[in-house]
């Protein structure tokens, strides 16, 4: 029976995959399997080749690729129990199709299990996609055994199913003690109460960094001063644990975390069910009287932005109000802003780790210093990415079937991606700017470089919210049953690719800058007149690049949409 | 106001509307009948610019929708056969959205959402989220949203479904007056009853054709039915017709 409530979507899929494929050859979604298979190629040749570096250094030790693949399994664990989260929420008590299935003489636990399935699948082939060409390269660099491959896949089974009940665990609980608008309220309590843990637990071990940061000279060294990060109860320590047999000798079979891996998957799978079966009814109960008269006050603060926005084109002003309001009254997109907004405070608060000035003479601090500020702007940009990926990529698709009225009123579709970019553009060009300019704080730049750091932040928020809008509009979807599914489609993965793109070619007129505002050597050579027309051109040129990126993307944006109504 | 010339599209090889022509004059309400999946819907969206036709040119108010699609998208105001609409804003705020989209000044906008919500019965409500509405009540804030900035040109695509008898009233009651007012009302419906008690003028698509267009009293004589028959006879003989002969028009 599960795979009777999936069907709907596997056929769905199948159908609109052949009528694509009818349509023309090289479509939309063939394009994606490329770009994937791409993806893939280029994961796996960077990993072996980061694999054979690594363990042709003199100082390797087995030890270091078993606590990189930690690292990285604890950070996809992280990333997958935020995202089965929203998407739990989305598909067990506010999808559009549960109406209709509740009324249908379906067993709960087939409800909960398929229903299991589709967040476990919207969430986790992400996961799959980057980890799958990972593993064939630790098997083929590091030269393992056969079996290593299979087990991985088969372990990955329960290492997935575990974020996904969890997560299911977690909405069920929290939509039965509290109505759903007050999970916002509580979300922020969570959020702050996980902020001062994080911050706890990272200052034991960034003590404990700084105390060895003479040795820090190299990254493989760097790895193997490391602490392992993980705690003994993780799900994503357990898989380490198994797989580390294979990477260092003499290691005894895990089974221990093998049996413990599968039993809390089961476990959890069990718990989640047994939760559903009792306070569902209660919980769609509440989440659906909630829906009774919901009465919105008028606040000082919406008069406000009505005033500040009263000059401006109507049109922009209907749109920029629509999704402000939408957005901060939709649980998941606040649920998923509290946690992205998490994960960027502690981003920044690692990134002072890098701060390690003591350690060089004025040269190789002014190079260090360039260094650390081309790699704020990067993975700052990369992190404004994922934000917009969560928030600005969706947002013409959450028009959902009122695109219609859109459509009907004499909004062009140009005036349309314009207006929303335009929107978008100011709450996220002000996050870019605290972002990017918090990172040269953290980092001690000078005060050229906070400048210069800013303007490319406004640069860098041009060409993301572009793309985003534009390839959003590309990948349009109106007739989603949760707004999960538009997030964690393979337009958005389209999207992050395109950014990044967008990011690295960005870094080489930034890179050129920093080191003219920074490499004292540089400024001495050349005359003022030179020195300032070449950091204009360089800072004009990352304008035009992003400005260059945003037009073509809303070009695309728009001629999709065009080609939706032929 | 309203002239389709010639209209038709094509889905691949299927014809969906086929060769469709019509004219409106202000003040008229035009009923346009079919079966399910005759043509009406695909025809009022290439009325409403949202699908490009394959052919054929529409027009409202003398302005042609693929040419000039903002002019003649500010003299219509639109009503979509389901009512979709953002459920996290008020009833009021979605109001406020379409008449910013129309670019209505605010004086105008307050004063005459105000009232169109008094005419729908939704001031109680006007401040509430429209997920919390029931589906009629859905249906009346689009009758509001798509009036809010008296356009000369009102299009429906199916108007009574999801309404109350209460609401479908007001509904009739508003579409006579704002006729008589000079608004012209293209209407696509399956009821046959309000096309029969509202109507100027009609028209029956059946497989994207249009079998017969003209008056109630000309469709009866076209049929060659008694003037005691109710419109659903009517209506089905000429279907039945369609399918042992070729179609006609009666004006």
């Amino acid at each position: 029976m599960p795979m009777t409530l999936l069907k709907p979507h596997l056929l769905s899929a199948k159908n609109r995959l052949i009528q694509e494929c009818r349509t023309r050859w090289l479509n939309r979604d063939v394009i994606v399997i490329l770009v994937s298979i791409l993806v893939m190629v280029g994961i796996y040749l960077g990993t072996s080749n980061f694999l054979r570096v690594v363990r042709d250094h003199p100082a390797y030790d087995p030890l270091l690729p078993a606590r990189l693949l930690g690292i990285c399994f604890l950070a996809f664990f992280l990333l997958l129990l935020f995202s089965n989260t929203i998407a739990a929420l989305g598909y067990l008590f506010s999808a559009q199709d549960l109406p209709l299935l509740l009324t249908l003489p379906i067993r709960r636990s087939k409800l909960y299990f398929s229903r299991l399935v589709e967040i476990l699948l919207t969430s986790s082939w992400m996961f799959l996609l980057f980890s799958l060409p990972a593993l064939f390269a630790f098997s083929s660099a590091l030269e393992l055994p056969w079996e290593f491959l299979p087990l991985s896949l088969l372990l990955f089974v329960p290492f997935l199913l575990i974020p996904a009940a969890l997560g299911s665990i977690l909405v069920i609980l929290f939509v039965n003690i509290i109505s759903p608008h007050r999970i916002r309220d509580l979300l922020v309590l969570v959020a702050f109460a996980l902020v001062i843990t994080i911050l706890y637990l990272n200052h034991g071990s960034q003590a404990y960094l700084s105390t060895e940061q003479e040795k820090l000279d190299h990254l493989v060294q760097f790895l193997y001063i490391m602490e392992d990060p993980q705690p003994v109860w993780s799900p994503a320590k357990w898989l380490t644990d198994i797989l580390a047999g294979y990477l260092i000798e003499a290691t005894p079979p895990a089974w221990l975390s093998a049996t413990l891996l599968v039993s809390t998957a089961i476990g959890l799978c069990s718990l989640g069910y047994l939760l559903f079966d009792t306070f569902f009814q209660r919980g769609w109960s509440i989440a659906s009287n909630s829906e009774r008269r919901l009465r919105v006050y008028r606040t000082g603060m919406s008069d406000t932005i009505g005033r500040i926005l009263i000059p401006f084109n109507p049109q922009l002003r209907a749109i920029c109000y629509k999704e402000a309001r939408t957005f901060i009254r939709d649980t998941v997109q606040s649920l998923q802003l509290l946690m992205l907004l998490m994960l960027t405070f502690i981003y920044l608060y690692n990134f002072r780790a890098l701060r390690i000035a003591s350690q060089f003479d004025s040269e190789g601090l002014a190079w260090w210093q360039v260094i650390l500020s081309i790699a704020n702007v990067a993975f700052g940009a990369c992190v404004v990415s994922a934000i917009a990926t969560r928030f600005v990529f969706p947002s013409l698709s959450l028009e959902g079937r009122a695109y219609i009225l859109v459509r009907c009123s004499p909004l062009s579709i140009e005036q349309l991606l314009q207006n929303k970019f335009r929107t978008w553009l100011l709450p996220i060009g002000l996050l870019a700017i605290i972002l990017l300019v918090s990172g040269t704080w953290a980092i001690q730049a000078t005060l050229q470089t906070v400048v210069a750091t800013a303007l490319i932040a406004i640069a860098v928020s041009i060409g993301i919210v572009g793309l985003a809008v534009g390839v959003g509009a590309v990948y349009a979807r109106f007739d989603w049953e949760s707004p999960t599914q538009v997030t964690a489609s393979f337009g958005s993965l389209v999207y992050m690719l395109l950014a990044l793109g967008s990011v690295i070619t960005t870094i080489v007129p930034v890179g050129f800058m920093f080191v003219l505002t920074s490499v004292p050597g540089f400024i001495e050579q050349m005359s003022t007149r030179d020195y300032r027309l070449a950091i204009t051109c360089s800072l004009l040129l990352v304008f035009f690049i992003n400005y260059a990126v945003a037009k073509r993307a809303l070009a695309a944006g728009a001629q999709r949409l065009r080609d939706m109504e032929r | 106001m309203i002239r389709l010339v010639h209209l038709r599209k094509e889905f691949g090889n299927f014809v969906a509307v086929d060769d469709v022509s019509l004219e409106i004059g202000p003040g008229r309400i035009f009923a346009f009948l079919g079966t399910n999946g005759a043509g009406k819907t695909t025809t009022i969206r290439m009325m409403t610019g949202v699908l490009q036709p394959t052919s054929g040119t529409a027009e409202i108010g003398g302005y042609d929708i693929q040419k000039n699609p903002i002019e003649a998208k500010f003299l219509m105001g639109v009503i979509p056969d389901r009512p979709h609409m953002y459920g996290k804003l008020t009833g009021r705020e979605f109001l406020q959205f379409m008449a910013d989209l129309y670019k209505v000044d605010a004086r105008t906008a307050r004063s005459r959402m105000a009232e169109l919500l008094e005419l729908y019965g939704l001031t109680d409500w006007q401040h509430d989220l429209i997920d919390s509405y029931s589906h009629g009540m859905k249906q009346r804030l689009l009758m509001c949203a798509a009036q809010v900035h008296k356009p000369p040109v009102l299009i429906v695509d199916e108007p009574m479904v999801g309404l109350d008898p209460r609401g479908a009233k007001v509904l009739k009651d508003m579409l006579r007056r704002s006729a008589a007012e000079g608004l012209t009302i293209f209407m696509s419906t399956h009821s046959l009853s309000v096309a029969q008690e509202i109507a100027d003028q009609l028209a029956i698509i059946q497989r994207g054709r249009i079998l017969a267009t003209g008056t109630l009293a000309e469709l009866y004589r076209h049929s060659q039915a008694d003037t005691t028959l109710d419109l659903e006879e009517v209506f089905l003989r000429i279907i039945a017709d369609a399918e042992d002969g070729p179609s006609s028009d009666v004006s």
